[in-house]
């Protein structure tokens, strides 16, 4: 190979690595930020390494009904939401995978409306684009987006690159830890409660996609030692029969725990119209209350100790700050 | 397939890996089986015309060479390729003008049919065209049809062009080499700079353009003003970076590609805009149709005509409506003028003691030939010729108070606006400098200041590009054609 010729390769391979920093510092740039309404990765991220000792995930009915705060006052056990908008189960397997690499949480919750979800719903761009680089989002890539989405997140500046002039200083600010934990504080009430819930009718391809996540999640978590709780949120949006399905095919496995939110509604005392955001989502006030009786459940059932070294500081800091909000009187939703 | 795509990078890169990778016996039949895998790609349904035209001109021309009627036989090839350029894209055109003299006399409207349009059939079928008139004047004839075939369907000019000459593209398709490394670098430059004009500036300038042009009666004098100067340059840009892209392409194999483009907007005169402008076309039309119409060799009212009837018939080429006539004509009109008032022009200028090459007269010039391009150009992009003529008198009609705010309603932000304004001064500085300075040459014959001004050039493209969700993707202008 001739002088030349090594001085040209020299500076190619030298101006593609600048050429990809100068990309990856644009990409990092333009993206939003995902500060709620879950996806919540740059937040997740700043949590202490092994802090978290349980996880819930699921979709919006996980982020708008469970505050880690109130859960950790109760059980005592630190928690963090790390669900996503319209997650199907598929892309949790491999959330719960990620989400491992930094953390070892004692218990995980799935909230399985998700059971119900066709293959591709209206979210992938959030849920998988605010995945941190790797091999877990490069599968959730090419497994559970859709194809014509596909480019956009392997090359984030296709979304997003027309947000540069529209940046603002909440874009230049680094991720810090997220004050609610995942949870996404929602302060309206609609009028409209559970009762008023239009139920999920389950392909048979779609129930066969997500069960089998769920039966991954089931082995990942045996594997790793960590307590699983399938679990319903205590509306319907998913058939009393599909519930009673999955509970037939998962109640027996060793390490896994079935809870059906819509058995306690007298123990979560929710009031019929104030606490629910909508028909499908608690607001902050259902939160909390349906909060407090999963860190009850926790602590009765599941028989967690909580981790040494906790941050109690951060604890009962991030406490004070969801009553502070929640002190403000509710608004009806417009 | 885009150019400017992935799609075509990927094609791009395979095909060349592959070339490079087979003997040299093998090279041809690699570059013959790229252009036509890359023509149906893009449409599949013509390639059986494509291969038809091919035999069909080469076979013709074997016998062009030494039969005794080669006027006759010449007339046939012309008259075939003509006809079926003809066919599908006038045939609507031509019915439309027969109802419109029908329509005159009270006759009622006969259906107008509309063929598809073969991709590229009026690039093709002018290369073909202008290697029959060539082999009729003397040159030899192909005998190799695998040459022949590569030399009409060579994929990288095949879409858009450049309209290749016979004895510039087949001597080097005869003996096919492999790309050395200066052939990469000189590639991967025009590749790079391609991309920019294209999506940096073409793409973003149309959105400007399409803004103002999508209701013209609700645009300012300003707005219009400023859309129909943005198209100038919009086009400018868009088929020099097609042009880039092809020449680009093909260096990749080892070929060189007639350059169609020469900082076009620098002209101090219609007739030299067309000296720089699409230079394999209207060098084509000079010498095909202007040259064997007389030229200027019948004297001056013979030279004007002939010169209105190549504008009027490359306005034709352009498109099948009247707005692509009337654009030629107007270039026809402004290069006769131009002729016209020339001596008159200098008189005047020596009497008042001005020197008429003195930089200030050379600016003027050069701006006054842009805007007199920019009215032509409105033609071209305007849905009709009325609306043409609309939009030129609301720019003077409605210019009222030109108030700045109104370029923010154009589909840009303002941030936008001033990075590509940005863009533009500096495509036109780098114009103005090569004019005197081989820039690019010397660029290429860096290493780290070259690969510094690419990662620049690339980054400015990721981050300001007109491409992506939100953005409708714009075709290549000159595919219509």
């Amino acid at each position: 190979m001739n002088k030349a010729l090594k001085k040209e390769l020299l500076t190619l391979v030298v101006s593609l690595a600048v050429l990809a920093a100068l990309l990856a510092g644009m990409t990092h740039l333009v993206t939003p930020k995902q500060h709620d309404f879950g996806a919540m990765w740059g937040h997740f991220l700043q949590e202490e390494p092994d802090s978290i000792d349980v996880m819930f995930f699921g979709s919006s009915i996980t982020y708008c009904d469970v505050v880690p705060a109130v859960y950790w006052e109760q059980s005592g056990l630190t928690a963090f939401v790390h669900a996503g908008p319209e997650q199907t189960l598929p892309m949790t397997v491999l959330y719960l995978r990620e989400s491992l690499k930094t953390q070892s949480p004692q218990a995980v919750f799935v909230e399985c409306t998700g059971v119900a979800f066709p293959q591709y719903m209206g979210y992938t761009k959030t849920n998988i684009g605010q995945m941190p680089w790797g091999w877990n989002r490069l599968h959730a890539t090419f497994t559970c987006a859709e194809p014509e989405v596909r480019k956009g997140l392997l090359f984030p500046l296709y979304f997003y690159h027309d947000r540069w002039d529209s940046l603002t200083e909440n874009d230049l600010q680094p991720y810090d830890k997220d004050m609610l934990a995942g949870y996404t504080f929602l302060h309206e009430y609609s009028g409209r409660w559970r009762a008023n819930t239009e139920q999920l009718v389950i392909e048979s391809a779609d129930w066969e996609r997500n069960t089998a996540a769920l039966e991954e999640i089931c082995a990942l978590c045996r594997e790793q030692g960590i307590t699983l709780v399938l679990y319903r949120a205590p509306v319907e949006r998913l058939a009393n029969e599909d519930w009673a399905r999955l509970e037939a095919q998962f109640s027996d496995q060793d390490g896994v725990y079935l809870l059906d939110g819509n058995d306690y509604l007298d123990r979560i005392d929710a009031v019929p119209v104030t606490d629910y955001y909508d028909t499908m989502h608690y607001n902050a006030s259902g939160a909390a209350k349906f909060s407090s009786f999963l860190g009850e459940w926790s602590r009765e059932n599941l028989g967690l100790t909580p981790l040494l070294g906790q941050d109690e500081a951060l604890w009962t800091e991030r406490l004070a700050y969801f009553e502070e909000l929640a002190a403000a009187p509710m608004q009806p939703k417009e | 397939m885009s150019p400017s795509s992935f799609a075509y990078m990927g094609f791009l890169l395979a095909g060349v890996l592959l070339y490079h990778a087979v003997p040299q016996r093998g090279r041809k039949i690699v570059l013959l089986a790229l252009s036509v895998l890359f023509y149906g790609i893009n449409a599949l349904r013509f390639v059986p015309l494509l291969l038809a035209t091919i035999v069909f001109n080469f076979a013709l021309a074997q016998r062009l060479e030494h039969a005794k009627r080669r006027r006759a036989l010449l007339i046939l090839g012309l008259t075939v390729e003509l006809g079926a350029l003809g066919l599908f894209k006038y045939l609507g055109f031509f019915g439309e003008l027969v109802n419109l003299a029908g329509g005159a006399f009270g006759l009622p409207a006969v259906t107008v049919w509309q063929l598809a349009l073969p991709i590229g059939i009026s690039f093709y079928t002018f290369v073909l065209c202008g290697y029959l008139i060539d082999v009729y004047r003397g040159r030899p004839a192909e005998r190799n049809p695998f040459d022949f075939a590569l030399f009409a369907s060579f994929f990288p000019a095949i879409l858009s062009g450049p309209i290749e000459r016979s004895d510039h593209l087949l001597p080097q398709l005869r003996q096919l080499r492999r790309a050395k490394l200066e052939d990469v670098q000189f590639a991967a430059q025009r590749i790079i700079m391609g991309l920019a004009k294209k999506l940096l500036l073409a793409d973003n300038l149309a959105i400007l353009v399409n803004t103002a042009y999508a209701d013209p009666m609700q645009s300012s004098g300003l707005q219009l003003a400023v859309a129909a100067a943005a198209y100038s340059l919009q086009i400018y840009c868009d088929f020099a970076a097609y042009s880039d892209m092809a020449v680009g392409s093909a260096r990749l194999f080892g070929i060189s590609l007639i350059e169609n483009f020469r900082a076009p907007y620098l002209a101090q005169s219609s007739k030299e805009l067309w000296h720089r402008w699409h230079i394999s076309l209207s060098t084509w039309f000079r010498d095909y149709l202007y040259f064997p119409l007389g030229g200027s060799r019948r004297g001056k009212g013979r030279t004007y005509l002939n010169i209105l009837i190549v504008f009027a018939l490359s306005g034709l080429w352009h498109g099948a409506a009247l707005k692509f006539v009337l654009w030629g004509l107007l270039f026809g009109i402004f290069q006769v003028i131009g002729a016209v008032l020339l001596p008159y022009k200098k008189r005047l200028c020596a009497a008042l003691g001005l020197d008429w090459d003195a930089a200030a007269l050379r600016v003027l010039r050069t701006l006054i030939c842009f805007v007199l391009s920019t009215v032509a150009w409105v033609f071209f992009r305007a849905d009709t010729a009325r609306q043409a003529v609309l939009i030129l008198s609301r720019i003077v009609t409605k210019a009222g108070v030109w108030d700045p705010m109104q370029l923010a309603a154009l589909g840009l932000s303002w941030e936008a606006l001033a990075v590509l304004a940005i863009c533009v001064l500096v495509l036109l500085t780098v114009d103005v400098v090569c004019e005197r300075v081989p820039l690019r040459d010397k660029l290429l014959a860096t290493v780290w200041p070259r690969y510094a001004v690419w990662v620049v050039v690339l980054a400015a493209v990721a981050l300001f590009g007109a491409y992506g969700t939100g953005y409708n993707a714009q075709e290549f202008v000159y595919f219509q054609f």
